[in-house]
């Protein structure tokens, strides 16, 4: 009979459910890892409920880096972020296939395998989102000073966009809100970014606006419509680079 | 626009002279208009971390962070330092003898808007050229100030991408290497005949001479590098030019014979086009009615690929013969067509360099074909999920020996069907339409007989 791993949809949540998965001894080929929230009850299969653990999924993260190869890592992380109510499954399937591998830090070249390959693609995915964000995000700064912008991306994009922004502003407070997920990234001057779930955000806080920030704001609208060429103008072309659903939170865009 | 102004002045202290009263605003408008036709606008070829205590850092594929009406990557804060200039190119709006409205920024000025700009992410950095205010030294001076300040004042981390200036002091340029991430020199003009003709106090000597100077200070900086590693770096990104094409008649040979011997001669980075858009009238410049050539600019680019990634020469892209490239094909494609006697080629045997040279298969599903390979016999179905774009590529290549379908190896047969394949948009670039084609066609390809005749 097939055994369902119900995860938490999360980094964490899907690493400790391939370690229970593992560490069950069903064999792979009856093992399913699934997302707590998208499963749907099949008759014929046994159901656990994994909790996830900070120290288990330490294990597998640890495990895939030292017999896998950062690179290997890095493309499981990123899926694990993903929107995708089978990604677990196919980080399950990349790591049994990544372990039985005699080199290290082939994995991803083993596209013929439909887990991997859905790896691949999700990665690819978030890492493009991630790649448009870093260039679209907009700060403005308050008037106590924190600079702050809103995103709603697809995938969850906070850890990997916050270092980034960690190491460029490293001297100032600044605060990214994802909307979609009521998550905060909040970094203080000096100190170490953190996730932060929905505390209840300040909406005066946020609307009020430090005295030059409307001033700059309209320098870089003027900036933003002289640059253009008309003779060149192309709208299709700038939807094709810059998708409307990226636009919402672009200053530029917005009036 | 008061309130702007004395806004700054408390807050920024700018030494403002007389002649300066202009308010921020509009100096903006008018130096980034005048900036606009610099088509170099990324922020690649540099990493560099954040050192924890200025203000940046550098991602060495470069970030856009939006796109203007006009479809392009707004990387880098885009501005002239002043549209004042000395010299009267005949393309130029900012030549002497136009009546434009001039600004001049000061060096604060720029320092407060690249910052203000960085710290809320609408840019990577600042791209600061100038028209020739007094002299080429007095001009050089003042952008060596600039990016002085940004760098030591503000602790500025991110990406600058400066102008060198023609005729300006060698140690000038050389000090000013050292706190950019970029240098260029824009070479204009494709040929110096072109020169003489449209910019009269500019020749190509003058021109090459800081070039080879940029050149000489990254190589002796790379060799100071590897004894220490702690010296400081010299034009990390490396140096790029731009030339404009369309002004004057050289053919598309002729500038990819010159991008050719930049790239290899002077070691640039990148060489960029910038499709002439008339912006002043003048008998020797010529009219564009089908506007500017902006699918003979993709072409070039698309060549210039070529050249950088593919190890195609410029001589087996183009000839005396065929001087132009292929309206209806992008260049690749057009040599492959030219040449089957290479092809079929098969997949599981070809070497990487030939592997490059088959139309829909990129430099990435190359890397990739090599890689998987050596695990499994690739199949047609392997390919595609690799990113093969096979509706192209089945007429070059074999897998295990077969091809995907029987079709025959010759130009007419595999032009037609790559032709009936395309949909309208791979034309070109986004939305080029089929009358723009043929506009551009009888205006600039006339003597292209092969791409008149596919047509039919
Ligand atoms: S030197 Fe020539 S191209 Fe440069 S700003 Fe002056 S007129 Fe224009």
């Amino acid at each position: 009979m097939e055994t369902v791993f119900l995860c938490e949809d999360s980094m964490e949540g899907i690493f400790t459910g391939v370690y229970d998965g593992w560490a069950s001894k069903k064999g792979h080929a009856n093992i399913k890892l699934e997302l707590k929230q998208c499963n749907t009850f099949r008759l014929f299969a046994e159901y656990i409920n994994v909790k996830t653990d900070a120290q288990k999924a330490r294990k597998v993260s640890d495990t895939v880096k030292n017999k896998m190869g950062e690179e290997a890592l890095i493309h499981i992380m990123r899926a694990a972020l993903a929107v995708d109510d089978e990604k677990a499954d196919a980080i399950y399937r990349t790591i049994v296939v990544g372990l039985a591998l005699k080199y290290k830090g082939k994995v991803m070249d083993c596209l013929s395998n439909p887990g991997v390959l859905k790896v691949f693609k999700l990665s690819r995915t978030v890492f493009y989102e991630a790649d448009h964000m870093k260039g679209f995000i907009r700060f403005k700064e308050l008037q106590n000073g924190v600079y702050f912008a809103k995103i709603a991306p697809k995938s969850h994009l906070l850890p990997i966009i916050s270092p980034h922004f960690a190491d460029r502003l490293p001297n100032e407070n600044w605060m990214i809100y994802d909307e979609n997920r009521g998550l905060f990234s909040i970094h203080a001057k000096q100190k170490e970014w953190v996730l932060v779930e929905d505390e209840q955000i300040n909406i005066d806080t946020i609307n009020k606006i430090s005295e030059n920030e409307e001033r700059i704001q309209e320098l870089w609208k003027c900036f933003f419509h002289t640059v253009s060429i008309k003779e060149r103008e192309n709208y299709n072309l700038q939807r094709k680079n810059l998708p409307i659903r990226f636009r919402e939170n672009v200053l530029e865009f917005n009036n | 626009m008061n309130l702007i102004e004395t806004k700054s002045q408390n807050i920024f202290n700018c030494q403002t002279e007389t002649k300066n009263k202009m308010p921020l605003m509009e100096k903006l408008a008018v130096l980034s208009d005048a900036a606009k036709y610099d088509v170099a606008c990324t922020s690649s070829g540099v990493e560099r971390k954040g050192d924890g205590k200025g203000i940046g850092n550098c991602v060495s594929s470069g970030i856009c962070h939006s796109f203007s009406a006009d479809g392009r990557c707004i990387s880098l804060l885009k501005i002239l330092f002043t549209n004042e200039c000395i010299y009267d190119c005949k393309y130029c709006l900012n030549r002497v003898s136009n009546d434009v409205k001039r600004a001049s920024f000061t060096p604060d000025e720029v320092c407060e808007l690249t910052m203000n700009f960085y710290k809320r992410n609408y840019i990577e950095g600042l791209f600061l050229s100038s028209g020739i205010l007094k002299s080429p030294d007095y001009t050089m001076e003042l952008i060596y100030e600039t990016i002085f300040k940004l760098r030591t004042v503000h602790h500025f981390q991110g990406y600058i991408h400066v102008k060198a200036i023609p005729g300006a002091e060698k140690t000038l340029v050389a000090k000013t290497g050292f706190l950019a991430d970029r240098m260029s020199v824009n070479l204009e003009l494709p040929t110096a005949e072109g020169l003489k003709q449209l910019a009269p106090n500019k020749n190509r000597k003058t021109i090459l001479k800081p070039m080879r100077l940029i050149q000489n200070g990254i190589t002796s900086n790379k060799d100071e590098l590897t004894v220490y590693k702690s010296a400081p770096r010299f034009v990390p990104a490396g140096q790029s030019t731009q030339m404009i094409i369309g002004a004057t008649p050289e053919n598309d040979f002729q500038i990819m014979t010159v991008a050719q011997s930049l790239y290899q001669n002077f070691d640039l980075k990148r060489v960029f086009y910038s499709a002439f858009v008339p912006v002043t009238e003048d008998k020797n410049l010529p009219s564009l009615p089908g506007g500017p050539p902006l699918l003979r600019e993709h072409r070039l680019y698309q060549a210039d690929w070529l050249l950088r990634f593919y190890k195609f020469k410029a001589e087996e892209l183009l000839s005396e013969e065929t001087p132009n490239f292929n309206v209806l094909f992008d260049p690749k494609c057009n040599w492959a067509l030219k040449n089957l006697d290479v092809f079929p080629v098969e997949i599981n045997k070809a070497s990487y360099d030939i592997l490059l040279r088959v139309p829909g298969i990129g430099y990435q599903s190359a890397r990739r074909i090599m890689k998987a390979r050596k695990f499994a016999k690739l199949n047609f179905e392997d390919l595609k999920k690799i990113g093969v774009v096979l509706k192209r590529a089945l007429y070059f290549i074999t897998c295990n020996g077969k091809m995907m379908y029987a079709t025959k190896i010759e130009e007419d047969y595999i032009t037609r069907n790559l032709l009936e394949a395309m949909d309208k948009k791979s034309y070109g670039i986004g939305d080029i339409t089929y009358k723009q084609i043929s506009l551009f066609d009888t205006q600039i390809q006339g003597g292209c007989s092969s791409g008149n005749s596919l047509f039919m």
